[in-house]
């Protein structure tokens, strides 16, 4: 089954074990990951096979300013089919033209949906993190490779790939 | 023994003050061991010394000592909570008074002769400059309390920490490893900050930036301990993979066991490569 890909900081779904929490409680940390506006949450598709998962984690680290480690967790989309959640086919705004027919929005999210999702992602959520080095590394292949529109990407980004071109 | 005197700005050197030989091998390691312990900005630099030594920080650290090589090269250790200076003339070292004699280079203690002692720091201006730095820079600290980091993106707080470790160096990063001693600086705001000591190019501080950061490792907090092993994975410095070891032992939160783990096995492959630059 294929997956979904969040942009997340790890050390919020990090399983605490501290006095306040009782068994099966998660602490809120996790949510102030789900950002969403107008009731949608963007999200990527990541193929069964990870095949795409690399250039969606190249575009969205070359949408930043700087090379900076990038995080993310994967969900199976079953868990999203199960809660119901409707999903739109809403193209990204990356640089990556290629990696941008990967992103999905849920829409009409409420705010008890959202914790529903969270509750139940939490415990197999694949929380992963890709070092700086590694996604410069990425972005200038990319960049190389000709996948990368340098017009799209922000300013301070632009001026660090041309650097190291 | 001949001591090489680092001298200060002639503002500096009109104030009296002492400044002694270590046997620290670099500045940073002096302020590490060594300068903080003692009343802030009393001592403003130190002789590098001619003599090495086979202690290692961590050894150096544990005595909680003050170590130097006398004359005939054999190591001597006074208890650091014995240090105490005095506002006139001199200091106390043990009980036993130092006192500035330029000429001879050389003074009394309880344990003998001194192997080398030069005069050129300063005191009371320093101290005050020490002082407003430090304060500076937990306002700074406190400010961003609320921030949500975001990564990739820039951040006025990694512009405004940066701009005081360009400017006043180990003494900046002496003032950070205070403030992430203190534990009630939220966490979120030094992890930030560790993971970017690790990340900046200034070779003046590179010993203290590490130093820092192997030792926060051990703090409580995990935003801490994850923010010293990005940091040390920035500075590419295989010096640092005994205390990745060690922090993966002691580790209990599962996910940031392998973070730590990926970061020993980033440190681990450079030992092995031919060549490794450093953020130095």
């Amino acid at each position: 089954m294929p997956h979904f890909l969040l942009k997340i900081n790890k050390r919020k779904w990090d399983k605490l074990d501290v006095p306040w929490l009782e068994p099966n409680q998660i602490q809120a940390d996790p949510l102030g990951d789900l950002k969403i506006s107008e009731g949608t949450l963007s999200v990527w598709h990541v193929n069964d096979d990870k095949s795409n998962l690399d250039i969606v984690i190249t575009a969205l680290a070359a949408n930043r300013d700087n090379f900076d480690k990038f995080e993310y967790g994967l969900f199976d989309q079953t868990i999203a089919m199960s809660l119901n959640l409707k999903m739109q086919n809403t193209p990204g705004t990356t640089p990556i033209d290629k990696a941008n027919i990967w992103h999905r929005d849920v829409v009409e999210l409420t705010a008890e949906k959202a914790f529903e999702l969270i509750k139940a992602i939490f415990d197999t959520f694949e929380k992963q993190r890709v070092l700086d080095d590694d996604i410069k590394t990425k972005i200038l292949n990319a960049d190389s490779q000709g996948h990368l529109d340098i017009h799209k990407v922000h300013d301070p980004m632009k001026s660090r790939i041309i650097k190291s071109r | 023994m001949n001591a090489t005197t680092t001298t200060t700005s002639s503002a500096l050197k009109a104030q009296h003050s002492v400044l002694v030989e270590t046997g620290a091998r670099t500045d940073e390691e002096f302020w590490q061991l060594f300068g903080r312990r003692i009343t802030q900005g009393n001592f403003e630099k130190v002789n590098r010394p001619k003599t090495d030594t086979s202690l290692s920080l961590e050894e150096w650290n544990k005595q909680q000592s003050f170590i130097y090589t006398d004359n005939k090269g054999k190591h001597r250790t006074i208890p650091i909570r014995s240090l105490s200076n005095s506002e006139d003339e001199g200091f106390f070292v043990n009980n036993s008074y130092l006192r500035d004699s330029s000429s001879e280079r050389s003074y009394k203690s309880g344990e003998g002769r001194w192997p080398e002692i030069s005069i050129v720091g300063s005191s009371s201006l320093l101290q005050t400059q020490m002082e407003l730095i430090s304060r500076q820079i937990e306002v700074l600290f406190r400010a961003y309390a609320h921030e949500d980091f975001e990564d990739g993106t820039e951040s006025e707080f990694i512009n405004e920490l940066s701009s005081y470790v360009l400017k006043y160096g180990t003494i900046a990063v002496e003032v950070i490893a205070s403030i992430v001693l203190k534990f009630d600086i939220k966490p979120q705001v030094t992890f930030e900050a560790l993971r970017w000591l690790g990340s900046i190019t200034h070779s003046e501080s590179y010993r203290s930036r590490l130093f820092l950061l192997e030792r926060s490792l051990r703090n409580p907090s995990r935003w801490v301990r994850d923010g010293a092993a990005l940091g040390l994975v920035s500075m590419k410095d295989v010096h640092a993979v005994p205390y990745i070891r060690d922090a993966i032992d002691r580790e209990q939160i599962q996910d940031l066991r392998k973070d730590l783990q990926d970061v020993l096995n980033r440190l681990e492959h450079l030992s092995h490569a031919p060549f490794s630059s450093k953020n130095k």
